[in-house]
């Protein structure tokens, strides 16, 4: 197991979550998986994750949110964050509205649906 | 000269009197003859005349009264005096009371005819003056009953108008502009525009429809022109030889139009992300197919699959929940009202969803009203609506929960409640069930996908049908969900076709 990359994989739809999980795990990663912002900071202090693949567009606390988080805790700063979502996500539940990704600390922005084969390049880009 | 021209004499003396007839009867007057005073006055209040010949020297009644009373009723007649010999001053007198002319006796029937024909002439040209006069006074009161009329509308009217000359400087304006737009000096009128209002778009505006002889319409924000959002229209005004004396400006208050497109925009881009995200998961969904339906065991593919197409359901529920709902919103829907049975509508609906409910184990049952009722409705849209209501309880119902259908009947009212022992409803969200795409997202509902719209075409259909929909729920409890509607008249025939408007 310490030889496998740890990926936390953050979407608020099982659907995604799974297709993706399944993807990922194929290319040899560990994943674990979380459905919105605040399982997702409990999940990567639990699992110490390489790298966190998220989704903007989550209730409770969205992608922009958690994003925030973790790149203001000099403990997680370092993970590199990849932000994913469908292009016109401005109905935010949470306080974060229409952020651009120019504002964003995320390292890289890829929207849905992901080709797997990107995904996977960008992770290894990241990693 | 008129024709049948009526003359009247008055004089004591009969050969004057028959002296006049003779003279002018041939000539196409007609002659009445009155032989003193009082008679004169009796053939005058019975008849018109155009000219009296009146004796001044008379028994009774004089002829001086009875010019006076002539004047008095008759103003406009010529009255031509006849007096006798050697009392010209008498004759001045009474031209000084209003007599058009006098003949002194004796006179010859060619005098006679003249002086008359002198009299009518000058009663013609006078009926004309009249004339052209009241014409006149009408065509005046037109103009400023139009002018009234004009100025009614201008200060009436909601939009703001501004009148500038070619300078630029305010000459008009109604008091709709005072209202509408944000005016900087007192007085407005006689200032340049420049000066009273800020909006440096506005001044330019007005100064295109001047230079450039057209028209200009521009759109302003809430600023500093006015609080709400306008649409100005300037053109210039022109006489008929093309030059511009000034520009004439109405502004219309748009606000509601930009709210509307806002609300518009805002739904469009809430359909999109709806729809979006589903048919992303899908797409991702086939990706992991690919990928993974070679290396894992066929569990892994056939779990895929089945999702795939659970999504693709819904989506397609999505779409076809958003076309009721336009449908709804819309003002000619046709409603097909039939007479329908309660009881038999309800069993039915319950069957549809027994499969369902078995599968998560939980007890659907019906408890029917003890009368047999009957209400007007939209087969197909009432049902829609039920199975709706009856669906999201078994969705939000976990294993093993229950899903209890009854319904009551008293005072003309039915009501049909749907209970379930489901995850219920937080407080803070109840409010908000009934919005368009709202659903409730927590670790509980996580695996529970849906279009939000649901909820949204069941009330619009309920309150279509002249009923109403009511919410309880618990948090952790469970939610009962009550439709009531008002029950068919017993002389109602079925199969009407209505049209009814949605509210």
């Amino acid at each position: 197991m310490s030889d496998r990359k740890n990926v936390l994989l953050v979407d608020d739809d099982p659907d995604f979550v799974d297709a993706v999980k399944t993807l990922v795990e194929k290319d040899g990663y560990h994943v674990n998986v979380a459905y919105d912002g605040q399982e997702g900071l409990e999940k990567v202090a639990e699992s110490k994750p390489d790298i966190v693949i998220l989704d903007v567009m989550m209730p409770v606390m969205d992608g922009h949110g958690m994003c925030d988080q973790l790149k203001d805790n000099p403990d997680t700063a370092n993970i590199p964050v990849i932000l994913l979502t469908a292009v016109a996500d401005h109905v935010s539940t949470s306080s974060y509205t229409h952020r651009d990704m120019l504002e964003s600390q995320a390292e890289d922005y890829i929207p849905k649906p992901v080709e797997p084969a990107e995904l996977l390049e960008r992770i290894k880009h990241w990693l | 000269m008129p024709d049948c021209a009526r003359v009247l004499i008055i004089d004591d003396e009969q050969v004057i009197r028959d002296g006049c007839e003779r003279s002018l009867s041939g000539n196409g007057y007609s002659v009445s003859k009155a032989e003193n005073g009082e008679n004169g006055i009796q053939f005058l209040k019975a008849d018109i005349f155009d000219v009296v010949l009146l004796d001044l020297m008379m028994p009774g009644i004089d002829g001086f009264e009875v010019l006076s009373w002539i004047r008095e009723h008759h103003p406009s007649m010529p009255v031509v005096v006849i007096t006798g010999f050697a009392t010209v001053d008498k004759a001045v007198l009474a031209m000084k009371q209003g007599a058009f002319d006098f003949v002194g006796k004796p006179f010859t029937p060619d005098y006679i005819r003249i002086v008359v024909k002198r009299a009518l002439e000058k009663r013609a040209l006078q009926k004309e003056t009249e004339k052209l006069k009241s014409e006149k006074a009408l065509d005046l009161m037109t103009i400023i009953e139009e002018q009234s009329r004009l100025k009614t509308v201008f200060g009436c009217m909601m939009e703001a108008v501004l009148i500038t000359n070619r300078e630029g400087i305010v000459v008009h304006h109604n008091p709709a502009a005072v209202k509408v737009l944000q005016i900087e000096t007192d007085p407005f009128i006689g200032k340049s525009l420049k000066q009273s209002i800020s909006d440096q778009k506005l001044v330019k505006m007005v100064c295109e429809a001047l230079e450039q002889a057209k028209h200009v319409t521009r759109e302003f924000e809430p600023g500093t022109i006015s609080r709400m959002y306008l649409r100005a229209h300037s053109s210039p005004v022109q006489t008929s030889e093309g030059t511009i004396l000034g520009a004439v400006t109405v502004f219309e208050d748009i606000t509601t139009h930009k709210m509307i497109d806002q609300q518009k925009s805002e739904f469009v881009a809430m359909v999109a992300h709806e729809l979006r995200a589903p048919l992303a998961s899908v797409e991702q969904m086939i990706y992991a197919m690919k990928a993974g339906c070679s290396t894992f065991e066929g569990t892994a593919c056939e779990h895929l699959h089945t999702r795939m197409t659970a999504r693709t359901k819904e989506l397609l529920q999505l779409i076809a929940n958003l076309l009721s709902l336009s449908r709804l919103e819309s003002e000619n829907i046709v409603f097909n009202l039939e007479a329908i049975n309660g009881n038999t509508l309800l069993e039915n609906i319950v069957e549809v969803l027994t499969p369902q409910a078995q599968n998560k184990n939980i007890a659907l049952t019906l408890s029917p009203a003890e009368v047999d009722w009957t209400f007007n409705a939209d087969f197909d849209h009432i049902r829609s609506a039920f199975i709706n209501v009856m669906g999201n309880a078994v969705k939000y119902t976990p294993e093993g929960g229950q899903v209890e259908v009854k319904s009551k009947v008293s005072s003309g009212l039915v009501t049909i409640e749907i209970s379930d022992t489901g995850i219920g409803i937080e407080k803070d969200s109840l409010p908000h069930i009934f919005d368009r795409f709202f659903r409730v997202k927590d670790k509980t509902t996580r695996l529970i996908t849906g279009s939000g719209l649901g909820l949204s075409v069941v009330k619009k259909v309920v309150e279509a049908h002249n009923g109403f929909v009511d919410v309880v729920s618990e948090h952790g409890a469970g939610t009962t969900f009550s439709l009531s509607f008002p029950l068919a008249s017993n002389s109602i025939s079925s199969n009407q076709t209505q049209n009814m408007s949605s509210k």
